[in-house]
């Protein structure tokens, strides 16, 4: 007979009469390694926000456990790297899912109406003094308007005196306005200033 | 030379290949009368011109399309009148 937990004589499996066993008073059993291990790694557990509860399912319910114990010490360790992987994968997921709504947000404005500019509109942006943001603003702000152009079909969105004329497949093909300009036709259809 | 700049610009503005009506299509394609002014001396170059001109404002112009190339053999016929008669 030795005395593996302690030197002690008179402690029983480590102290913890009520919840283990140690008939032949070498050491508590395996199961009570077992219950301290997974009931310590559940504690661990759940004191992570945002973890993986479902990993709890794996742990059991194993009640009382001895805290103390080196099996305790361990579980809790486990627990807790088990909680913080758990936490690291819903994080991830939370903000791949922000990240993806925000994209598409994006990708919506600019895939489902503007494709890109013909040169002619990139030209005509530039001697008119359209900025892109102006352009942008105008077409998700604007009214649109279906439109036969002398060849094919094109929308018209206009806001504020300005227009952006966009091509079936969704390019830019020029930009104006109403504006008079001067007595010599200078300035128009130059970009109106939008409130 | 100013009184054909102004009178392509006319026929320019009444071809109006966008769209942008009257008011508007006289300053929308001034950018192009140098280029044309530079391939009127011959029909073909002119045509090729023209219809490149038409392609590339991405506006649904088909150069295989018999109406689109009627269309655009007149504005060509137009700009070679003002020019051979200047």
């Amino acid at each position: 007979m030795g005395f593996a937990g302690s030197n002690n004589f008179y402690v029983y499996c480590e102290n913890d009469p009520v919840n283990s066993i140690d008939p032949n008073g070498l050491q508590p059993s395996l199961a009570n390694d077992i219950r301290d291990f997974f009931g310590a790694s559940t504690d661990a557990l759940t004191t992570i926000p945002f973890t993986d509860y479902s990993a709890l399912d794996l742990f059991g319910d194993y009640g009382k456990y001895n805290p103390c114990s080196d099996a305790a010490k361990a579980g809790s360790w486990y627990g807790t790297a088990i909680g913080l992987a758990g936490a690291a994968k819903s994080l991830y997921s939370l903000g791949k899912g922000l990240l993806k709504g925000g994209a598409k947000k994006g990708v919506q404005v600019s895939e489902s109406i503007i494709k890109g500019f013909t040169g002619h509109a990139t030209d005509q942006a530039i001697t008119r003094g359209f900025k892109t943001s102006d352009i942008l603003k105008i077409v998700k702000e604007g009214k649109p308007v279906e439109a036969m152009g002398r060849y094919g079909s094109q929308t018209r969105y206009t806001l504020g005196g300005n227009t952006v004329v966009v091509n079936a497949q969704g390019k830019v093909v020029t930009v104006f306005s109403n504006a008079k300009g001067t007595a010599k036709g200078l300035g128009k259809g130059y970009f109106i200033p939008l409130k | 030379m100013k009184n054909n700049i102004e009178k392509i610009n006319q026929v320019l503005a009444k071809w109006d290949p966008i769209g942008v009506g009257e008011d508007i299509a006289s300053d929308e394609y001034q950018g192009y009368i140098p280029i044309i002014l530079n391939s009127a001396k011959n029909k073909d170059n002119l045509m090729n011109c023209l219809k490149s001109i038409a392609i590339k404002m991405e506006i649904g112009f088909d150069p295989q399309n018999k109406e689109h190339l009627k269309d655009i053999q007149q504005v060509c016929d137009e700009i070679i009148k003002i020019v051979k008669s200047s």
